[in-house]
């Protein structure tokens, strides 16, 4: 009966990059909590896990990496991060579709991947912003204070990110084209 | 593109409308910690306790490698600010004997309060822009609860507990718009209500609200706990750096500059019972 439990090679290698993916994601989230979590650069923290959700979606085709995503923004919500709600929401669909979008019409390289993490992040922040701004949390100048150079500043950590995902995507095979 | 959106991807963003409208009615609805939170909060305590110590052991380094002048320079100075604090200790030692003589003679009694205490380490820190809150490394096991006040070891508000698990708790800060104290200027004791200042243009201050037209307010004026069921009296909110008239013209506020500092703020002490003698 334990025959049937038994896992290929094939198998065995998705189950360590799918480990691994896992791992990033809470090592990521650790650094933006724990070690940069009281950190303001330019008066603005980062959010660099939008552009890790970005990578893995668009490196593991819309199907597979729009499950991770789900888990991953529904983990990040349930950490009690402000907004948690609307990242699983936002990360999710924008992740997917951007995702849809680069294997339908662009690749899943550096400078594709980049764009896409770039408005995931941004549409993400935007409508963040705009929940707090509706209900009197934050002033409009807020934005260009705080948003934007955010967002700016998260993306400088984007080819770090981007190279382990890449390198963690090559287990097993790659998916979609990197020629 | 038409085969790409698949049923499984159209059933992966059905899944993700669902689920933040659940997490968001239930953290509206649900009083307290919500049991998906209680879980993955517990699971990942640890991880943020091994991060923590972590970032510690390398910032010691760091500041072993790259500021160890700068840190003789400051041991030299503090040294010399001991020795003078020593000898006014000596003076007060003298002093406090007296006023002990006079208070017996009066029959005075001692209107002070005193707090049992829990040490707890910051090991995370919202990462948001619009809220200030932070994970110490204790919960329920170690005796917190919510609505429970976190202060400096030199009495100073820090904030309130608003979320606790089995060995963890969130602090949400005196910086937070959604935190509102009762305080009272300690010279003059005007009274009003001290909230973060964010929501209003005010990044890392607070707003003391509600103060009276007559009121004569000074700059670097104490601002302290007035006392309630939450807050024990006469704790240490914030220092006045400015104020003025709200846009009503009925009443006045300040601009308070908190007492703690949130920069470098590592340990806080949760106030887990205070009785008043």
């Amino acid at each position: 009966m334990l025959e049937k439990f038994r896992l290929t090679p094939r198998q065995w290698k998705s189950v360590g990059k799918w480990t691994l993916y896992a791992a990033l994601f809470l090592v990521v989230m650790m650094v933006q909590t724990v070690c940069l979590g009281n950190v303001r650069i330019f008066g603005t923290g980062l959010s660099l896990l939008p552009i890790v959700c970005c990578c893995v979606c668009l490196k593991e085709a819309p199907g597979n990496g729009g499950v991770f995503v789900l888990i991953a923004s529904l983990v990040w919500c349930l950490s009690g991060a402000d907004s948690g709600s609307l990242a699983i929401l936002l990360w999710t669909s924008l992740s997917v579709l951007g995702a849809i979008v680069c294997q339908a019409l662009l690749n899943n390289r550096f400078l594709s991947c980049a764009l896409c993490s770039f408005i995931t992040l941004l549409v993400s922040e935007t409508v963040c912003f705009l929940s707090k701004f509706w209900f009197g949390g934050a002033q409009a100048d807020q934005y260009l204070k705080k948003v934007l150079p955010g967002v700016l500043l998260s993306m400088l950590f984007y080819p770090i990110l981007y190279g382990i995902t890449r390198s963690i995507s090559r287990i097993g095979g790659n998916y979609g084209t990197e020629s | 593109m038409k085969k790409l959106f698949n049923t499984r991807v159209k059933v992966i963003l059905v899944l993700a409308l669902a689920l933040a409208i659940i997490t968001a009615l239930a953290a509206a609805l649900l009083p307290g910690t919500t049991p998906g939170q209680t879980v993955v909060q517990t699971l990942l305590a640890p991880l943020r306790s091994g991060f923590h110590s972590m970032t510690s052991l390398a910032e010691r380094y760091y500041n072993y490698i790259f500021k160890y002048e700068s840190l003789q320079a400051e041991n030299e100075e503090l040294t010399r600010k001991l020795n003078a604090m020593e000898e006014d200790v000596r003076s007060a030692d003298a002093l406090q004997r007296e006023n002990e003589r006079l208070r017996q003679l009066v029959d005075l009694t001692q209107d002070r309060e005193d707090y049992l205490r829990e040490d707890a380490y910051i090991v995370a820190w919202d990462s948001s822009n619009y809220k200030s809150a932070f994970t110490i490394n204790k919960g329920s096991s170690s005796g917190l609860e919510e609505d429970m006040v976190a202060i400096t070891e030199f009495g100073q508000v820090v904030g309130l507990i608003t979320d606790v698990g089995p060995n963890w708790a969130t602090v949400t800060t005196v910086l937070d718009s959604s935190l509102q104290i009762s305080g009272s200027v300690a010279s003059s004791g005007y009274t009003g209500i001290v909230q973060g200042a964010f929501a209003t243009g005010q990044e890392g201050k607070m707003r003391m609200n509600y103060l009276p037209t007559v009121a004569v307010i000074r700059n670097n004026d104490q601002v302290v706990t007035t006392g309630s069921t939450i807050y024990p009296k006469g704790l240490i909110i914030g220092y006045i750096e400015d104020a003025d008239f709200d846009k009503t013209g009925v009443a006045k506020y300040a601009i308070l500059t908190p007492a703690a500092n949130f920069d470098n703020l590592s340990q806080v002490f949760i106030i887990t019972n205070y009785t008043v003698e």
